[in-house]
């Protein structure tokens, strides 16, 4: 079968738009080359990019996307009609005093699952489903190199992740400042910020999360490795990213807290903090680096030996 | 060296030896993420032991370290504290905050059971700021020179405390006294300036191995207390080799390996922060509270003057419940009297109560819960308290007895309450010593 065959074998499994296009520009792109280390500059980013066309334009993720958008609005306009957050967390409490509370409270709610559950279907899919979909070794046939693939699809998973968390803090920022109003910002040090403070605060907040989920995303990427079979990778991730929730909360474990995954995440409220506390901050940012490094080296060692059969 | 063979025109005989070849390979790529995760876990582990690592320290004798403490200035301060606390208390659920969960909350008494993280700021002698840090909240108290400010983020609380003017009619020790009861001892500064009033002939002082705090070399004071029946087997006091503030307080109970009790810095900068950080201005949507503690000083200070006054409510010398010391250094012991039918009331408000959930993460104190509908109020959590403590009972009568590492408490049927940081016996013997208040009925 051709480089070209692949293409509408794919075209035909995953429908979305503009996947038979990919593989014909990887093919145009790469096959004249020849060999697998003659690939000429541009199809690693040729490839980058199809990756995020099938991210982005696949039905299932954009309903995904729905969901993590409608948190804050729900949010804003519940607060909004009763009337306050009074008796709630200091997030909640704050958003009718600052329409960037919202979505700061979305980000806080949607950490421990939505945006896991966001994270996990992009990571499970990555390997596992171009192998289920048969569509992995003709990848591999156009040729690309397995490492490059692997860091392509490591690359899409950090785009994805940081525009979930800013699509959640953008939903969250226009919804809550039209709602309450931009002013200055209190922070849970009793202090003031500026409005401008203010938003650079919940940018490195979603910064910070970017991180923390990309460390997630790379566990996915090694566990999508292991399977073909998309939903059970997805799945694994998902309970990896709940029983580490799980294990965090019982205090017996307490020695064992600060090497899991999602120990850190919630340090994000120290940006909060006037001025920022990073005693958190630090350790959590390098747990994530750390998980990342090693998921993806792992994910790398299980690729690179394994026998694509589909 | 023997060049390997082309792949692509090897034979077909060669297929073991690739074979071979391919799982060294397979392993070696194996190797990568293993390392990595080798490396980091270790240098996890090894970090914390090389950052305290013995430093190398000339020698200096315990009265020369209390010296130090004592005279040491400085002219500011910023850096974050750790505090832990091992007591060993009962399940206290329901009354503590539990720090482990997001949303646990922020309050004073969280401090009694596991690990915080303090934050605090000097500038001078008198304008400070110290935070407590909660999972999302933080407690935080300026002292701006004039007022006391104390902000609680979970309620967006601001409460502004006027303090009287240390002027020649107010003793500076009540004005202390008066901030103290708002903001207990936190840094080691307050906490040594504290033990070094208990160091008399009941405690032996030594020099320990010199320690390092917070990246930085400091020498170790040991205080040893010699009294019987206490619980505290000894505190160790880390004071800085370059700048002699003391930078970790440790207090070891008897019997008890790890510190019960430790409060030390994990960062800490002698330059003084900006003037900012020791203001306070209550941000946007807050609540703001005053309470004026100008009249009740000049109560205070007047010879048994308004003190008596029925109405007020502020705890004054005169008009608290009566308390006695009875014994003295570190075994001594707190007598007081609870107000006559106070212990009935508290078992009333109890009558009806469901029983403390375990896990509930309810905070004790009249602002807090409010996101909980197993809102208990704290009276009856109180009760319910006293009901799970055991029961004891001796010459002095039969009462409750909460005990934990450091510190016991003996509430007894007849109202008596003995608090020390001392065992059950030494309780015992102070309450048999200590007249019954007269029993207005007879109590079982």
């Amino acid at each position: 079968m051709s480089a070209a065959d692949a293409g509408l074998h794919r075209a035909t499994h995953t429908a979305p738009a503009g996947d038979a296009e990919r593989l014909g520009n990887l093919v145009t792109g790469m096959a004249p080359a020849g060999g697998a280390r003659a690939v000429p500059r541009g199809a690693t980013w040729r490839l980058f990019r199809s990756e995020l066309r099938l991210i982005y334009r696949r039905r299932r993720n954009l309903a995904g996307a729905l969901v993590l958008a409608a948190v804050p609005i729900i949010i804003a306009v519940s607060i909004r009609v009763s009337g306050s957050g009074d008796g709630d967390s200091f997030l909640f409490g704050q958003i009718t005093v600052n329409g960037l509370f919202v979505a700061l409270a979305a980000l806080f709610v949607q950490m421990p699952f939505f945006l896991p559950t966001a994270v996990a279907t992009i990571a499970g899919d990555t390997v596992a489903g171009e192998a289920n979909q048969g569509t992995l070794r003709y990848l591999l046939v156009v040729p690309v190199e397995r490492t490059r693939l692997l860091l392509v699809k490591l690359a899409a998973l950090v785009v994805f992740a940081a525009s979930a968390t800013l699509l959640v803090a953008g939903v969250g920022g226009v919804v809550g400042v039209a709602l309450f109003g931009a002013g200055p910002l209190p922070t849970i040090s009793g202090t003031t910020l500026s409005f401008a403070e203010g938003v650079g605060r919940l940018l490195l907040v979603c910064g910070y999360l970017t991180l923390c989920l990309v460390a997630l995303g790379a566990i996915g990427l090694f566990i999508s490795t292991l399977t073909e079979q998309p939903l059970a990778a997805t799945i694994a991730v998902l309970v990896v990213a709940l029983t580490s929730q799980i294990l965090d909360a019982l205090s017996q474990l307490e020695p064992i807290h600060e090497y899991l995954p999602t120990h850190w995440w919630f340090a994000f409220v120290d940006l909060l903090r006037d001025p920022v506390a990073t005693e958190a901050l630090l350790p959590g940012v390098v747990s994530a680096l750390a998980y990342t490094a090693v998921f993806t080296a792992a994910a790398w060692a299980r690729f690179t030996t394994k026998d694509i059969s589909s | 060296m023997t060049s390997a063979p082309d792949p692509r025109t090897a034979p077909r005989t060669r297929q073991p030896s690739r074979a071979a070849r391919w799982s060294r390979s397979r392993a070696a790529r194996w190797a990568v993420p293993t390392g990595l995760a080798v490396a980091v876990v270790g240098a996890g582990l090894v970090a914390p032991v090389v950052a305290a690592a013995e430093p190398d320290l000339p020698e200096r004798t315990a009265a020369e370290l209390i010296d130090d403490l004592q005279t040491a200035e400085v002219a500011g301060l910023s850096g974050t504290l750790v505090h832990r606390a091992d007591l060993g208390l009962p399940s206290l659920a329901g009354l503590t905050g539990q720090g482990g969960g997001p949303g646990g909350s922020t309050d004073a008494l969280s401090l009694l059971d596991g690990e915080h993280t303090l934050r605090v700021w000097a500038v001078g002698p008198d304008r400070s700021r110290v935070s407590l840090h909660g999972e999302m909240g933080e407690l935080t108290a300026v002292s701006d020179g004039e007022d006391l400010w104390t902000w609680s983020s979970d309620d967006r609380l601001a409460t502004r405390y006027l303090l009287p003017d240390d002027g020649p009619g107010t003793p500076a020790a009540d004005l202390r006294a008066r901030v103290d009861a708002v903001v207990p001892p936190l840094t080691p500064r307050e906490v040594t300036d504290l033990l070094l009033e208990a160091v008399g002939p009941s405690t032996d002082v030594t020099v320990g191995d010199p320690v390092t705090v917070a990246g930085r070399p400091a020498h170790q004071l040991v205080l040893t207390p010699r009294a019987d029946g206490s619980l505290v087997e000894s505190v160790r006091i880390a004071v800085d080799a370059a700048d002699r503030v003391p930078t970790r307080v440790q207090v070891f109970a008897v019997g008890h390996e790890p510190p019960a009790l430790e409060v030390g810095f994990t960062s800490l900068s002698l330059v003084p922060p900006d003037e900012e950080t020791v203001t306070f201005t209550p941000p946007p949507g807050a609540t703001v509270e005053e309470v004026d503690l100008r009249q009740a000083a000049e109560d205070a200070t007047a010879p048994h003057g308004g003190a008596q006054d029925p109405g007020a409510g502020t705890t004054g010398p005169g008009d608290g419940p009566p308390v006695d010391l009875v014994g003295d250094g570190w075994a001594s012991v707190l007598v007081a009297s609870l107000p006559p039918g106070a212990l009935e009331a508290l078992a009333q408000g109890a009558a009806g109560m469901p029983a403390p959930e375990s896990e509930d993460g309810a905070s004790f104190g009249p602002r807090h819960g409010g996101d909980d509908d197993a809102d208990v109020p704290p009276t009856a959590q109180v009760a319910l308290l006293l009901e799970s403590l055991p029961a004891v009972e001796g010459d002095w009568g039969t009462g409750r007895l909460l005990t934990s590492r450091l510190l016991s408490v003996l509430v007894a049927d007849d109202g008596r309450v003995v608090v020390g940081a001392v065992d059950r016996t030494t309780l015992e013997a102070a309450l048999t010593r200590s007249a019954s208040p007269g029993p207005t009925g007879p109590t079982g």
